[in-house]
């Protein structure tokens, strides 16, 4: 299964900076241009992503191979991995609430969102055509949350300074952080030389 | 706590009522998905050998059946396909290789002269590169250019004039390109063994 | 040419417009003054993934039309019946059964166009746009309505995601449709096929028509 030279190590630093899940393919747009305005909820929103992703791509690993591949029904994926997303994103809620309440209630509708955050649901299909193994689909997962967050906090940073700044009316809210993104996104392709060829 | 059952219970309902129609949908055209599978293989192994080929699918599996022979290898290795030529006589040989990527796997089918010394040709069956970017792998102009190289390969900037043992990179695209290099280069050095 | 709506003598004095005005206010919401790309700015995953190649766009445009319209109409049908609490898993399952059928037809009928697109045709269940509407239109409105909502959406959508792919395509690999349109004089502005080219389109379309929009306002 390990066609790969990529080990998790390289795997799960490439989630972060030269394959970031958010600034290179695009996912987990929504709730990040909406809950990115404030750095503190944008960290703890980031957190509770890399727990989730974690903990779907480790539970989805094994359901594929150990139990959907080998009764041929590979193409009933998408309902099982949404299932244990949301399975994960329950306990997950659970666990803010018992942590810390305030950003419980800070982060309202978007904790339950999470389920349908497409990077979440990216990470899990692109874990399985990448085909890596259990520990680099488990890196990967660990990853690109981390990347995710990172976007979102440093995106968060960036918008709250700019709210002294002079955007024109037609580009603010959306339109400027989507600027930023693109910016970023450019900024991230620097990594891209980080992982060596093989 | 019975509104707790109520939602389990509705939701198996419903997961189990709309699983229905998708495996039904799935049923009727796994044959279908099965021979595209056969189809795609089939044309990039005749593509790689350098025949021309045809764009009907049956036509295409006639082409093959008649020309192609897919042989075991070693214990181990891959099994390769001979082209046999209008004669009968083996003509070329083509491996399947797969290696690396940015995003994933890239397998290729790298098609050799009777020789093993020039290619005949080179598909890619599989690839997740970037598109418009890696992905431009898949482009004609990109595949076309191997045809009567000969490798170890390097590689030269996208439109410069190349030698028969370089090949035109993608500009944007340094990464898939080397990755690609390396891969047709182990093909390269792997099929002397694999054939004799 | 007569006053089509002027009453006719002995019929009802006003003919009943209520069902239809809704049906083209529900379209036309979904298409302007709702939508999902540049006013509410949903779906933004798969506009900036799928629009550097604009065939990929159609094929990804029609699946979403298909999946917020075949959603909103199921989830309308059920909607009597879908605990409250549970409608979130309820409405991304009921989209992820669409979803996968189209997912198998592409495989079956369009098996290139399957392998190009990759993941990003799973990703439509994730697609904030269907969720977004199964959840304020759907749960709330009956099946004939939710149908017109979904397609308006879903176009609402897919003419934004072709604009931006045209220009993607062509200014970033001089080809439409991967037919090459611009000769060898063009120098592929590649920012465009990257992510950060997506984002600033998708960024100058919503300063435009939030221009326009604001314009409007002060009137």
């Amino acid at each position: 299964m390990n066609w790969s030279s990529l080990g998790p190590a390289a795997v799960f630093f490439g989630a972060i900076f030269t394959n970031n899940i958010l600034l290179t393919n695009y996912l987990g747009m929504c709730s990040f241009l909406a809950i990115s305005r404030e750095v503190k909820s944008s960290v703890g929103l980031g957190a509770a992503v890399v727990f989730v992703m974690g903990m779907t791509n480790a539970l989805n690993w094994p359901i594929q191979y150990y139990i959907l591949v080998p009764l041929g029904l590979e193409y009933l994926g998408f309902i099982v991995y949404i299932i244990v997303i949301a399975g994960s994103v329950q306990l997950v809620e659970m666990l803010v609430e018992r942590v810390s309440e305030s950003l419980y209630q800070n982060l309202g509708i978007f904790l339950p969102l999470i389920t349908v955050n497409c990077a979440v649901f990216g990470a899990v299909l692109f874990m399985f055509i990448r085909k890596y193994t259990f520990l680099g689909s488990l890196a990967y997962g660990l990853g690109g949350g981390l990347g995710w967050a990172l976007a979102i906090v440093a995106m968060a940073g960036l918008r709250a300074k700019m709210t002294r700044a002079r955007v024109p009316r037609g580009l603010e809210g959306a339109g400027i952080a989507l600027i930023i993104a693109g910016i970023m996104s450019l900024a991230f392709i620097g990594f891209s030389g980080m992982i060596p060829a093989a | 706590m019975s509104k707790r059952i109520m939602i389990i219970v509705f939701t198996v309902l419903v997961t189990v009522v709309f699983v229905s129609p998708i495996s039904l949908v799935y049923l009727i055209t796994k044959p279908t998905v099965e021979l595209n599978e056969q189809v795609f293989l089939k044309r990039s192994v005749l593509y790689a050998a350098g025949l021309s080929v045809p764009r009907v699918p049956a036509q295409i599996a006639e082409l093959f059946d008649t020309r192609v022979e897919e042989k075991s290898g070693r214990p181990g290795t891959p099994p390769y396909y001979l082209v046999k030529g209008q004669d009968g006589q083996p003509a070329g040989y083509v491996l399947l290789r797969s290696g690396p990527g940015l995003w994933g796997e890239i397998t290729a089918a790298v098609g050799f002269d009777a020789g093993l010394e020039k290619l005949t040709g080179v598909d890619f069956l599989k690839q997740n590169e970037t598109p418009g970017l890696g992905a431009r792998i898949g482009e004609s102009w990109f595949r076309e250019q191997f045809r009567g190289k000969r490798g170890p390969f390097t590689t030269v900037g996208e439109g410069e004039p190349a030698a028969e043992n370089q090949f035109d990179a993608i500009t944007g695209a340094t990464l898939t390109s080397n990755f690609v290099k390396d891969l047709l280069n182990a093909a390269v050095g792997q099929v002397g063994d694999l054939v004799n | 040419m007569a006053d089509i709506s002027a009453p006719v003598a002995g019929a009802p004095a006003v003919r009943p417009a209520r069902p239809r005005g809704k049906a083209y206010k529900a379209f036309m919401d979904g298409v302007g003054a709702n939508n999902p790309v540049f006013v509410q700015v949903l779906g933004i995953c798969s506009t900036l993934a799928v629009t550097n190649v604009l065939t990929n766009t159609v094929v990804m445009c029609l699946g979403l039309v298909w999946a917020t319209a075949m959603s909103n109409v199921s989830v309308s049908i059920l909607r009597k019946w879908i605990p409250p609490r549970a409608r979130m898993i309820v409405e991304t399952l009921i989209i992820a059964v669409w979803v996968i059928i189209v997912d198998i037809v592409l495989r079956a009928y369009l098996p290139d166009i399957s392998r190009t697109l990759g993941p990003y045709v799973g990703l439509i269940i994730t697609n904030c746009i269907v969720m977004g509407r199964t959840e304020a239109f759907g749960l709330s409105n009956p099946p004939g309505l939710a149908f017109i909502d979904g397609v308006s959406a879903g176009l609402g959508y897919s003419y934004v995601l072709l604009i931006i792919a045209v220009i993607r395509e062509l200014l970033g690999s001089g080809s439409l449709a991967g037919v090459k349109i611009l000769g060898g004089w063009w120098t592929n502005w590649s920012i465009f096929v990257m992510p950060s080219g997506a984002f600033f389109l998708l960024a100058s379309f919503i300063w435009v028509v939030k221009g326009v929009i604001l314009k409007e306002q002060k009137k």
